[in-house]
């Protein structure tokens, strides 16, 4: 007698279970009006590897820099201002880049020449400090110049000091690539500075 | 006159004045426009008061007649006299049209060893001059031009390597002239090395100093800081490595660290840096030597004497200044201390010979 109701018990469940396997797959399966079988559709694109020589090359956004006056004291005048943007981008392959060669942004900053024939301020008044703005690849090899201070801080001055550079590792592969700097002008001047108008003129050279 | 009548001449002469200011008004406003406006509108941007100018980019490199050629910079080797034909290619990548100067300047190496150019505001005095290229031009957006330039030897030139380099700039737009302006010129460019042909020479000298920066503290050692200056006296680019030495006396107790490797030193350059050598014990005078080894950049094979490395040495007096004090003080102290036992001894012995009297008086009386 167990063992019949156990048979029936255990026909009852698999029957159920068939049951409701078939209607699983049933919904599963079911026809949705707006899909026409199931298959994926590849998107397939090939991209050519640029075969004309890469270029380094350099792009500055087209404002000057101008100073403002902030954090004087009585004794040290403070003007502060910010460099354009400026990027450097080398989309050349690494066998087109010698082996040990460095591409690199020299800042130099000349006299501040007054408009009326006040004395000069010389540019050794003049610092900042360099910084990477962004990364949108890798810069584990290109380097914001360190920051110059003014001769009134113990500094030399904007004089032939670098913004960005680079160092090519043959190993690593970070070309190509695009980096970005700007920098934060200081200009410090005695309080004994002539009041007026006054220009200089920064050169930024790319060179390798 | 009718008082009405007289109230609506005044009323018309008071409209006709009016009139009249508003008129002039508008006149002074209209000549003041032509004045540059003297103060600067710190809010409005600096766009508004210059034609609008967006990012400029561009790239130079060495090229041949028909294209950019892969080499990085040029190398020529003229003779007195003589010209060569050169190009470079200008490539405009930004998006609008630009107008570029093209300028060529003397070179040179930084502190750092960067190879830089001078300045437009800074007259040229040798391999700048043999530059010859066309002040401007202008390209469209994506246009690329081969720009021709001649390097032209001066008939008196003197034998060995010349430095200069040649750049496309772009100078950004001027604002009105207030307060401290700095004009950005950004150029980008790459080197024109020439050597001139005939007698080379390779040769370069050194300078070392050194001075001691003691500690007040006698049982601790101070600093000896050597500055050394390397300068390229001949007339061909050099590369230099420098090894500093200190020692003391009798060469006892000799360290060495090699100073930054110069990659390159053009003729009549020089390069100076310091190194500090820590821990030192004032033992007297100690000796501060410069080793430098001196090697051609481009090799010649016209006869040259081979570079002589540079050897110098300096004196560098260290003299143990605390630790003398230290020691005189420590004598005193002894001495201080024997003179003042055998005081202490001498009381002793006359207040015993005193009571001894004393004693001796009472006894007889």
């Amino acid at each position: 007698m167990k063992v019949r109701k156990f048979l029936l018990r255990g026909a009852a469940v698999g029957f159920g279970a068939v049951v409701l396997t078939c209607a699983g797959t049933a919904v599963a399966y079911a026809d949705d009006p707006d899909n026409h079988g199931n298959g994926d559709v590849n998107v397939d694109v090939s991209i050519p590897q640029i075969t004309q020589p890469g270029v380094l090359a350099m792009s500055v956004a087209g404002t000057s820099a101008k100073l403002t006056e902030q954090g004087s004291t009585a004794l040290v005048r403070q003007f502060a201002g910010k460099l354009p943007l400026v990027t450097v981008t080398d989309t050349r392959t690494p066998d087109q880049i010698p082996a040990g060669s460095a591409w690199y942004v020299l800042g130099s900053a000349s006299d501040f020449t007054g408009s009326a024939g006040q004395p000069s301020i010389p540019a050794s008044d003049l610092g900042w400090s360099p910084s990477i703005v962004g990364s949108d690849t890798s810069s584990g090899n290109v380097f914001a110049g360190q920051p110059v201070s003014t001769s009134s801080d113990g500094g030399q001055g904007l004089v032939d000091k670098e913004l960005l550079s680079s160092t090519f590792d043959s190993a690593s592969d970070t070309t190509p690539g695009a980096w970005t700097a700007t920098a934060n002008l200081t200009l410090k001047t005695g309080a004994d500075v002539k009041p007026g108008d006054y220009a200089s003129t920064l050169t930024l050279s790319l060179f390798e | 006159m009718l008082p009405e009548v007289r109230r609506r001449v005044r009323s018309a002469v008071a409209i006709a004045a009016l009139c009249a200011a508003v008129v002039a008004g508008d006149a002074a406003a209209a000549l003041a426009q032509g004045r540059p406006d003297p103060s600067p509108d710190a809010a409005s941007p600096p766009a508004s008061s210059a034609p609008a100018t967006g990012a400029v980019s561009w790239s130079v490199q060495p090229a041949t007649a028909t294209g950019a050629d892969g080499r990085v910079w040029a190398e020529l080797t003229l003779k007195p006299g003589g010209s060569a034909d050169q190009y470079l290619e200008l490539r405009n990548l930004g998006k609008e049209p630009a107008v570029f100067s093209l300028s060529a300047a003397d070179g040179y190496f930084t502190q750092q060893g960067r190879f830089n150019m001078l300045p437009a505001g800074v007259a040229s005095k040798d391999a700048g001059l043999w530059v010859h290229i066309q002040p401007t031009i202008q390209l469209d957006a994506g246009q690329s031009a081969i720009v021709p330039y001649t390097v032209t030897v001066p008939d008196g030139a003197t034998p060995g390597d010349h430095a200069a380099g040649v750049a496309a700039s772009v100078t950004s737009v001027g604002l009105n002239k207030s307060g401290a302006q700095v004009g950005v010129v950004s150029r980008v460019g790459f080197r024109v090395m020439t050597r001139v042909t005939g007698a080379y020479r390779t040769s370069a000298t050194g300078e070392v100093t050194g001075s001691y920066h003691p500690v007040w503290n006698p049982f601790q050692p101070g600093r000896v800081d050597v500055g050394y200056t390397l300068k390229n006296a001949g007339n061909t680019r050099v590369s230099m490595t420098a090894r500093i030495r200190l020692s003391g006396p009798f060469g006892l107790g000799a360290r060495s660290q090699k100073a930054p490797a110069v990659a390159e030193l053009d003729p009549g350059e020089s390069r100076s840096g310091v190194i500090a050598f820590e821990g030192v014990w004032p033992v007297g005078i100690l000796t501060a030597s410069l080793d430098s080894g001196v090697t051609p950049v481009l090799k010649h094979t016209a006869t040259t004497r081979p570079a002589s490395p540079i050897r110098i040495s300096t004196s560098v007096p260290a003299l143990p200044w605390s630790q003398l004090i230290v020691l005189v003080i420590a004598a005193l102290v002894v001495l201080g201390l024997m003179y003042d036992r055998r005081r202490r001894q001498r009381s002793i012995r006359k207040q015993i010979a005193a009571a001894r009297e004393e004693g001796r008086r009472e006894v007889s009386v």
